[in-house]
């Protein structure tokens, strides 16, 4: 009896062990195409550098700095403020408003520029409507939407369905109890939100906020078409430009650095604060029912964000599309489905294994080093896709070279998944490192002392428990995965096209109305993701 | 439960299965027969058809992988010599030229292509070949503006001073037509000429080519630096208000009266490593002939490199020009030094 318990209690350090195994491993493929921009730091600077510096380099991080603060207070203000409004009251229409708010990842943030252009500009509908209205009005009083604060606009509606998400969850799940004591206490619904709701779920926001900012910081498109130059838009400018690798590269590891320091910011804010949510599971908020006028200014208030980032974008593709519709490519078009439907599950499938993995063992396994490596693992979702896409090239062609097998070479599906795994895993990881930890602190022990072991603990008593996150998981890396352009067009197979691609290449022929119609398809298997997704939650509410 | 937990364990091999699938099919997609792989940084719809064309003309499969040049050539210098690619092309002829001297492609003999292409629009070494050409010219309103502006110099002049409109200086063509200053004037008097205009412009660099026309009929400025064929996709476009932009749009070729207006190339080179070398020669030959010539001139409103074919009827009416006949090979050798030129003005 006592040496099985012993053969149990030695077999289950061996899994242990093989946590850490597991994530260092993981955390260090992820990490391969990044370590050349951060050895480049290292390197003497040269005269590319030297010349960047002196003249555009001050401006490259004051519009970096401009656009990584402003764009995800906004962002978070229309995703918190929207996610109170949807899980504290009950008003008509909320729920298609709930399903609509997270339509906006489904527009890539260049089309979306392309359509507020399409909407703002002196030919588009709105100043088209002005001119009639006051004809005399001259053009230099225009305000214009290529301008910062457009930009800062556009990218925030794009991007607010980030903290949306994760706000509702925390606070429809996380916070009833402290609600209905401070309701019973007579606070006031502003106050609720401001002193108690904000408060409590700050790690959660914190998260969402950094999601938008990694968005912010590897932001390409959106950013040339208004204008502006960023650390990202240097490094292209250095590859592809100035034909210096290490200049892009040392763009690159900066980039990297100040991520990594805002990381540890991050990480320092939850530690610091605690996590102010009960591991105990809580009633789902109890929804204010709200009718009438009062109804009607929440769902006005709500739809705020919904209007900016999805309304306007798909208005003004949707009536391109339409008139491109007789004489669509159609071939190109079903082809670039089927590939973004299989490539885009695939992904999201196993980025979402992998965050689960990582995940635990970051719970199993907390040494400070192993948890360091693993947060400097999730750069890739503010590095541009094209970096890596790059750095994935050297990775492929080394290994190549040393194995000889060709399924490592670019244009194989196995590299393009290591590359999206590398891009989005923070976007899987994030929230399902965030329940893990509140969650299995609590749970951990109680599921191991059944006696069966940490993967018996974590498939039969943890993942069945976490299908929300799972979900919310899988569905934000399948948003992402539908919409990337960079890896895909760089490391993929002969005649294999996606949506995205399909619209870029449109797109980038200056044929904005041809490209309308992949990006409203787009769009629409967004919508459909968001549904599935929405639909895992009223199950698990039921 | 057991249901449950079966659900989670499909959850972690799913993916498995899905990539070894994905892997396998994609492993099958070569079909025996003769195939020409290409790597292309031109999207457009045309090209698609003149390749469906060849594949009908030669039985040979054509397979195409796009993205911007700049990418495709860091992926041929990965790949080496296991890079399955016989052909590259791109928009422009700095690409071209880089490839080249990274040691990408390799010379063609073929006569056919000796014929088709005059010599100032391929390398010495023929290592590439142009396929159509593009003018950068000046876009202004027929309605409005007198277009008293007739070389690349007035844009700097100060007597047109917050009337310029172009785009930023990360744009290639923009590259290319400050590269082709250098090559004739200089540092010095590209770096003025390079002021000049930043200090006329009408407002900061932004939006593509289409924009900058839109914005000249807009009033926001009257002289447009522009892409020719740009003119002829607006004319046909499916938007009323871009087809209204071009009616509006006259065109001026700059220096005329001096070195002729600046041209650029799209064209093509096969790779150092082809695997299928001959019909990437094969491919090159239709590209240039007079059937696909047209093809370009017609459907994408770009000049054809091959003297023997009628650019379209939109170009026609254009008139002809001089054009300068600078070595493209120039162009390309002076891109660093054009972009810390634009970082020193001030051109964004």
């Amino acid at each position: 009896m006592s040496s099985l318990r012993y053969r149990i209690r030695a077999a289950s350090r061996t899994v242990f062990s093989g946590w850490s195994v597991a994530l260092a491993l993981l955390s260090i493929a992820l990490l391969g195409p990044f370590l050349d921009p951060i050895r480049a730091l290292a390197a003497p600077a040269g005269e590319t550098w030297l010349h960047m510096r002196s003249t555009v380099l001050g401006q490259y991080i004051r519009d970096t700095l401009i656009l990584a603060i402003s764009v995800p207070v906004l962002a978070g203000l229309f995703g918190s403020v929207s996610a109170w409004m949807v899980s504290r009251y009950d008003f008509p229409g909320r729920r298609s408003l709930e399903v609509l708010l997270v339509g906006p990842l489904a527009v890539p943030a260049y089309i979306s520029a392309y359509a507020y252009e399409g909407i703002f500009g002196y030919f588009g509908p709105f100043y088209r409507l002005i001119r009639n209205i006051l004809p005399g009005l001259a053009l230099n009083r225009y305000p214009d939407i290529s301008s910062m604060p457009g930009l800062i606009l556009v990218m925030a509606a794009a991007l607010y369905p980030y903290v949306f998400l994760l706000m509702k969850q925390a606070f429809r799940n996380n916070i009833s109890n402290a609600l209905e004591a401070s309701r019973s206490l007579g606070d006031g619904a502003g106050r609720q939100f401001l002193r108690l709701a904000l408060p409590m779920t700050r790690p959660v926001l914190a998260a969402g906020l950094g999601i938008v900012m990694m968005e912010v910081l590897n932001e390409y498109g959106a950013i040339v078409y208004f204008g502006r130059n960023t650390l990202t838009t240097g490094i292209f400018r250095a590859w592809f430009g100035f034909y210096d690798l290490s200049a892009a590269r040392r763009l690159g590891g900066f980039l990297m650095i100040s991520v990594f320091l805002f990381l540890g910011l991050e990480q320092y804010l939850r530690r610091n604060r605690g996590y102010g949510l009960s591991g105990k599971r809580q009633a789902p908020l109890e929804r204010i029912p709200l009718r009438g006028l009062r109804g009607m200014q929440a769902l006005i208030l709500a739809a705020v964000p919904m209007f900016f980032g999805l309304v306007l974008p798909v208005g003004r593709l949707g009536t391109w599309a339409l008139r491109e519709l007789p004489d669509a490519r159609w071939s190109g078009i079903f082809e670039g489905l089927g590939n973004t439907m299989l490539m885009s599950i695939g992904a999201a499938l196993l980025i979402t294994s992998l965050a689960v993995i990582i995940g635990y063992s970051r719970v199993r396994r907390p040494h400070r080093p192993l948890i360091a490596l693993s947060d400097l693992s999730l750069m890739g979702h503010s590095v541009p896709g094209a970096v890596i896409a790059l750095g994935i090239l050297g990775v492929s062609s080394w290994l190549v070279s040393l194995t000889g097998r060709s399924w490592l070479a670019a244009g194989s599906i196995g590299l393009l998944m290591f590359g999206y795994a590398t891009r989005f895993i923070a976007v899987g990881q994030r929230p399902v490192s965030a329940e893990m930890e509140h969650r299995l602190r609590v749970f951990d022990e109680a599921a191991r002392s059944l006696g069966r072991g940490s993967i018996h603990a974590l498939v039969n008593v943890h993942l069945p428990n976490m299908k929300r996150v799972l979900l919310a998981a899988f569905s934000l890396s399948f948003l992402e995965m539908i919409r990337e352009l960079p890896l895909t067009m760089i490391l993929r197979p002969f005649n294999y096209t996606t949506l995205a691609v399909r619209s870029f290449e449109l797109a980038s022929n200056e044929m904005l109305q041809e490209a309308s119609l992949p990006a409203m398809l787009l769009v629409l298997i967004g919508i459909a993701g968001v549904l599935v997704f929405q639909w895992g939650e009223v199950i698990r509410n039921d | 439960m057991s249901m449950r937990n079966r659900c989670f364990h499909h959850l972690i091999i799913l993916p498995l299965l899905l990539m070894l699938s994905l892997s396998l099919s994609a492993a099958g997609g070569n079909e025996p027969g003769e195939v020409v792989n290409v790597y292309s940084h031109r999207h457009y719809d045309a090209d698609q058809d003149l390749f469906d064309r060849f594949t009908e003309e030669t039985g040979i499969q054509v397979n195409v992988i796009l993205a911007s040049a700049d990418e495709l050539i860091e992926r041929l210098r990965a790949e080496g010599e296991a890079s399955p690619a016989d052909l590259l092309i791109t928009v422009d002829a700095s690409r071209l030229a880089r490839a080249a001297s990274l040691g990408l492609l390799q010379p063609v003999d073929s006569e056919v292509l000796d014929e088709n292409i005059p010599g100032n629009l391929r390398s010495d070494e023929r290592l590439w070949f142009g396929l159509t050409r593009r003018a950068r010219v000046i876009a202004y309103d027929r309605t409005r503006t007198e277009p008293d502006i007739d070389s690349y110099a007035d844009l700097a002049d100060p007597a047109y001073q917050d009337r310029i409109l172009i785009r930023s200086s990360s744009n290639i063509y923009n590259i290319s037509l400050l590269s082709a200053i250098i090559a004739h004037e200089g540092e010095a008097a590209a770096e003025n000429w390079a002021r000049g205009v930043v200090g006329n412009m009408a407002r900061p660099p932004q939006g593509n080519d289409r924009d900058q026309m839109k914005a000249v009929i807009a009033g926001e400025g009257d002289f447009a630096v522009v892409n020719t064929y740009y003119v002829g996709l607006l004319l046909n476009s499916d938007d009323p208000g871009e087809r209204e932009v071009g009616e509006k749009i006259g065109i001026i070729f700059p220096d005329q009266n001096g070195r002729g207006t600046h041209v650029n190339i799209s064209g093509a080179g096969v790779t150092a490593h082809a695997p299928n070398r001959d019909n990437a020669v094969r491919l090159l030959e239709f590209l240039s002939g007079a059937e696909a010539q047209a093809v370009y001139a017609r459907e994408n409103f770009e000049f054809p490199a091959n003297p023997a074919v009628e650019p379209g009827e939109l170009i026609l009416s254009w008139g002809s020009f001089l054009e300068d006949d600078l070595d493209l090979t120039l162009i390309g050798e002076n891109n660093s030094a054009a972009l810390r030129i634009f970082d020193e003005a001030g051109w964004n």
